[in-house]
């Protein structure tokens, strides 16, 4: 390369590289993804707890604020909180007056004292709220019913209800004790959770653990499918379970009366659905990162042994 | 020259202005006073004046870097290459920047700092493009059509790879969604640090690159008729190269994927200003600059609830202008 382009470029990529080093002050360090994110219980944290314009901005946040704290704290929720197909809290949130969104400038006008947000909020939104002097939390990734417990444990004693978090996490655990002690030394049947992508839950799941507790035997599971993941179609056939579920989620699309899986010529063959076993889940309870997941275990048992809950 | 620089400042003034919040335009022109050191403190909101000066003027400086800096290298790499439908993107660097992003966003860097999106945009581009230089350079000389064979494959390359780690990344929503947001170009969320990350490469490269007018001027007339009045093609060629690809990388790094600004800006200010570089260049970083304001202004009004992504607002108006062109040129080749 001629010696005047190099020298062009070296020194274009010096200019870079110093702007990268003075930018450094604007970086915002996230919490751990996992573990304990946020050293509970030290001072920074217990200042949350006469927070009075919370806004939340993250479904699963909404479920547990509006179980935690009094809703005159709250001043924003999601507007996913109104969704009864993705949300168990429409009625409570109904005393919110303002519907979030992530948005730097509406969040910022809203001028909360305390912003929760969720961890897929893009970095560069998060340093202009920073820059913008807000109070951030930002909530690590919840993959299972362990992460949950140490998010209302942690959003407790930020907000100051310490107690009312421990009552919600014995909650849970109660809800899966009590499907388990109904179910227990039922027969198991087979079952396969069918994503609207052709996705499962597999081992490692909160489903995985809800089917477990309500008697049933994931297929997915003993298929070898991790988290969630593709479930390639003939793979499902070959399963043959018992149970077909679906989610009653569908992204906000409209529900439809007949599931799409049983109008697919090939889910067609399956046994589960010659037979009229296909069951729609609560997409509010199997897709929630809040105390309400444990519910699903509950719908699960109502499904697989519906006379353990009979009258 | 004097029209395009007022046309940018009303742009600027309104963008800023205008938004999710509404602020009136005289007190976003107070605000900003204030902010400049030229006006007391008046009364509005706190949180006014921290949307002003933390959103929106960060976020319309990088739309005036961004469009400026694609327009005038389109208008180089259209010089360069003599070819009316060349722009930034045909030699990797757009397709070398979707990648380096991807990577950036699956791979879980882009949480970690703000800065590993860009870098990593503004390093996937520079890689691809060297690599393109390199594979289509031998014994020192690097032919126009080899190059933009190269582009092509390189280019095509990086897009399929791209679209693999898309495909892994769907598996977790927020990360598949955070990826095609970026791919389809945006300046939501930029603030005072990719101002800062794009201002030197920019406003250094594209001020470099209008010093060599006079060269493109020359060039234009076939390479042998330049290289007899003494300049050396390519030399000036592979500078030239350098520097718009610097500039381009900047830009993208920072804007993402915005298509068309590069390509269709130049045309027009051809049309209007004739091909002199020396008036042409100064002019594509206005127009770029007024371009790519007012596509992120409609991208901020025109939907209600969401915002639009700019690369689909650009592409939407560029490419029925492209189509145009391409018409006229065909037509005014078959009279010919």
């Amino acid at each position: 390369m001629e010696r005047r382009t190099l020298g062009t470029v070296l020194g274009v990529l010096v200019i870079v590289g110093l702007t990268c080093w003075s930018a450094g002050g604007a970086v915002v360090h996230p919490p751990g993804r996992r573990g304990n994110p946020w050293t509970v219980g030290t001072p920074s944290v217990a200042r949350y707890g006469k927070a009075r314009r919370i806004v939340s901005l993250n479904v699963g946040t909404d479920e547990i604020l509006l179980s935690l704290v009094s809703p005159d704290r709250i001043l924003a929720v999601t507007r996913l909180a109104d969704d009864p197909t993705i949300s168990s809290v429409t009625a409570l949130a109904k005393a919110i007056p303002i519907r979030a969104v992530l948005d730097a400038e509406h969040v910022l006008a809203l001028e909360p004292d305390l912003l929760i947000v969720p961890p897929y909020v893009r970095r560069e939104v998060l340093a202009q709220l920073e820059e913008g002097g807000m109070e951030i939390l930002r909530m690590p990734d919840c993959y299972d019913v362990d992460d949950i417990r140490v998010h209302l444990r942690f959003l407790g004693e930020a907000l100051g209800e310490p107690e009312k978090a421990e009552a919600l996490v014995a909650e849970m655990d109660g809800t899966l004790a009590e499907v388990r002690r109904r179910t227990a030394g039922l027969p198991r049947p087979r079952i396969l959770y069918v994503g609207t992508n052709g996705d499962t839950m597999g081992r490692g799941t909160n489903f995985d653990l809800f089917v477990e507790a309500a008697g049933g035997i994931n297929v997915a599971s003993e298929a070898g499918i991790l988290k969630r993941g593709q479930l390639p179609l003939e793979k499902g056939l070959a399963m043959d379970p018992d149970i077909l579920l679906i989610s009653s989620y569908r992204g906000g699309k409209k529900s439809r009366e007949r599931p799409e899986l049983t109008e697919d010529p090939a889910w067609r063959t399956a046994r589960a659905v010659r037979e009229g076993r296909v069951h729609v889940l609560n997409g509010a309870h199997i897709l929630s990162t809040s105390h309400h997941v444990t519910r699903t275990a509950e719908d699960l048992a109502r499904i697989l042994h519906p006379e353990c809950y009979a009258p | 020259m004097a029209v395009l620089s007022g046309l940018l400042l009303v742009s600027c003034v309104v963008a800023v202005g205008v938004g999710a919040v509404p602020i009136v335009p005289a007190k976003a022109l107070r605000i900003l006073a204030h902010a400049l050191g030229l006006g007391e403190r008046g009364d509005w909101f706190h949180y006014e004046e921290v949307i002003l000066m933390t959103v929106r003027l960060p976020r319309v400086i990088v739309a005036v870097l961004a469009g400026g800096g694609l327009a005038l290298s389109g208008a180089v790499m259209q010089g360069i290459f003599r070819n009316p439908m060349a722009d930034p993107g045909i030699i990797g660097v757009s397709a070398g920047a979707s990648l380096g992003s991807v990577l950036a966003l699956y791979l879980g860097w882009a949480a970690v700092s703000v800065l590993w999106l860009p870098l990593s945009a503004f390093a996937g581009a520079l890689i691809c493009t060297f690599l393109v230089y390199g594979i289509a350079t031998s014994r020192g000389k690097t032919p126009v059509s080899t190059l933009l064979l190269a582009g092509i494959a390189v280019g095509g390359m990086a897009v399929s790879l791209t679209s693999l780690v898309l495909f892994f990344a769907l598996r977790n929503y927020e990360v598949g969604k955070q990826i095609m947001l970026w791919l389809m170009g945006g300046l939501d969320g930029r603030g005072w640090l990719h101002v800062r990350l794009a201002a030197g490469p920019v406003l250094m490269g594209s001020a470099w690159l209008c010093l060599y007018a006079r060269d493109l001027n020359v060039m234009l007339t076939g390479e042998e008729s330049a290289m007899s009045l003494g300049i050396d093609v390519p030399k000036v060629r592979r500078r030239l190269l350098m520097l718009s690809v610097l500039v381009t990388a900047a830009t993208v790094s920072v804007s993402g994927t915005v298509g068309f600004v590069g390509l269709v800006v130049p045309h027009i200010l051809r049309l209007i200003l004739g091909p002199d570089h020396r008036r042409l260049l100064p002019a594509c970083f206005l127009g770029g600059a007024l371009a790519l304001v007012l596509a992120d202004l409609l991208c901020r009004t025109l939907a209600q609830d969401e915002e639009l992504r700019l690369g689909v607002v650009t592409s939407m108006i560029g490419g029925p202008f492209f189509i145009y062109l391409l018409i006229k040129n065909r037509r005014r080749t078959e009279t010919l």
